[in-house]
């Protein structure tokens, strides 16, 4: 099977572009992302985060495209700046019509970022580095032994701009806006260098200083693997945010 | 084009299975020279140029670009900066058009700001170019019109002061920068990703605001036919100076 698919896929792939007559073809969906995130200060310089999430895959309510798990450690370089590392599962159900089965993905990422907070404007950015193991499929329901592998490079910028006094006070809400650039890339990475952009503006509230919930729509542009196909998600984003002091003396 | 549609949907499974087909690269060894100056005039206002010579090979093999980009500049603060300008790019003969040059005119809007630390200084920016290039007709000859196409860009930059004086006249610092760079637009079809351009080096600084900086520059750029990538190893020198016209404050 793979000895007589292997080349006519090549053959295909290689000359599809021009087939495709410099021409983008676009898939389009609409998903909700509902995800949980914590982070928990065990001592000045320490913490921990886990964040678990849900997400659809069309027409908003649709079925499951993701169920995803990630933890780490965190380190506290200083006030406004945290290092990060750790690991992820995603379980992903693919887009294809054509694959019956979800995919599963281990990876490890680390991460810098950095806070720097103007008048009331307080702008947040962080550099994330993953190194993503993805298991093959053969279409429609069959696992391949192997995994592809690639690397990804995300940069990430967050706007948010408080409407009441206290920036983190019970009651506040808060205007955000952000965008994350992703690239792919490793020697099986060819045509997607760009991975995909995220764009997104929305609101936060604060139930008190540590808990918060995120509502947030997010315009997704996603270059995928196959040359000149491209996919648009429009998504409605809730995103409950939970920080916990574990820290002797502020109890 | 339903039928291409299809057929591309199809192949994406296949890519989830056996992965993607092979890429090429082709590399070059450059220098980049560059001069930035950013003049403030008064609290609220300045301008902005920089302009940039660029050999093509073998480190000093004929030339690949020169580039000449005047802006204006709105100070949102001290250290956070709007700038609206334009630039001029000559592409010296290459291999889409070897007996030309290709010119190319630019509009491009910028946010830049600064955050400083005790012995570390960070400077970013955003930019956004709307590009117009000149098609190309044959090997010697123009043709009517532009390619037209967006380019947001991103830029980071890093200085940490080395030794006791700190971003002071004498001083040397340790730079680490990296820029990328994403094309959109109608034309874009395989290229979304243009390049990244990763830098390290050093800054030595003649006086407080003016400052030499030197290094070696990777740069990996895709080209428009999608499986085909360029890599570029440089030596790049720039000098920026920065220019403050205000009257002392009293």
């Amino acid at each position: 099977m793979k000895k007589v698919l292997v080349p006519l896929i090549l053959l295909i792939t290689m000359g599809l572009p021009s087939m495709a007559q410099q021409n983008k073809h676009y898939q389009h969906f609409e998903q909700f992302w509902f995800q949980y995130y914590n982070q928990t200060r065990i001592s000045e310089k320490w913490g921990l985060m886990f964040d678990v999430g849900y997400r659809t895959k069309d027409n908003f309510v649709d079925s499951t495209s993701t169920l995803l798990a990630r933890i780490g450690a965190i380190y506290h370089l200083n006030k406004n700046t945290r290092l990060m590392g750790g690991y992820a599962f995603f379980n992903a159900y693919p887009l294809e019509a054509n694959i019956d089965i979800a995919q599963p993905e281990h990876r490890l990422w680390q991460q810098v970022q950095w806070q720097k907070d103007f008048r009331k404007l307080s702008l947040l950015q962080h550099i994330r580095f993953e190194q993503r193991w993805r298991k093959k499929i053969i279409p429609p329901d069959r696992y391949d032994d192997e995994y592809s592998f690639n690397y990804r490079l995300r940069f990430s910028l967050n706007l948010q701009y408080p409407l009441l006094e206290k920036k983190q006070a019970k009651g506040n809400l808060s205007l955000v806006a952000g965008d994350e650039v992703m690239l792919n890339f490793g020697k099986q990475v060819v045509y997607n260098y760009l991975d995909q952009n995220r764009i997104w503006a929305g609101m936060r509230y604060y139930f008190n200083r540590n808990n918060n919930l995120m509502v947030a729509y997010m315009y997704i542009y996603n270059q995928t693997p196959v040359p000149g196909l491209y996919r648009i998600f429009n998504t409605v984003r809730f995103s409950y945010f939970h920080n916990i002091d574990l820290r002797k003396e502020s109890q | 084009m339903k039928k291409t549609i299809s057929l591309l949907i199809m192949l994406s499974s296949v890519v989830i299975a056996f992965g993607q087909v092979s890429k090429t690269k082709e590399t070059y060894e450059q220098i980049w020279l560059g001069y930035f100056n950013q003049t403030r005039l008064s609290d609220k206002w300045g301008f902005w140029v920089d302009t940039h010579l660029r050999t093509k090979d073998d480190f000093t093999d004929s030339l690949s670009q020169f580039i000449i980009r005047p802006g204006i500049t709105y100070y949102l603060a001290d250290k956070t900066k709007l700038t609206l300008g334009y630039a001029y790019v000559n592409h010296f003969p290459a291999d889409s058009h070897p007996e030309t040059s290709q010119p190319e005119h630019r509009i491009w809007q910028q946010l830049q700001w600064h955050n400083n630390y005790e012995r570390i200084k960070l400077m970013q920016w955003v930019r956004l170019e709307e590009r117009y290039r000149r098609k190309i007709k044959d090997a010697d000859e123009l043709a009517d019109g532009y390619n037209f196409n967006f380019r947001a860009r991103f830029n980071i930059m890093m200085q940490v002061a080395l030794g006791k004086k700190k971003f002071e006249k004498g001083s040397l610092a340790w730079v680490v920068n990296d820029e990328l760079m994403v094309n959109f637009g109608d034309q874009i079809v395989y290229n979304y990703f243009d390049q990244n351009r990763f830098f390290t080096g050093f800054h030595y600084y003649v006086t407080k605001h003016n400052f030499l900086q030197f290094g070696y520059m990777n740069v990996f750029q895709q080209l428009s036919s999608g499986n085909k990538y360029r890599v570029l190893h440089a030596a790049r020198v720039f000098f920026i100076q920065n220019l403050d016209l205000r009257k002392k404050h009293g």
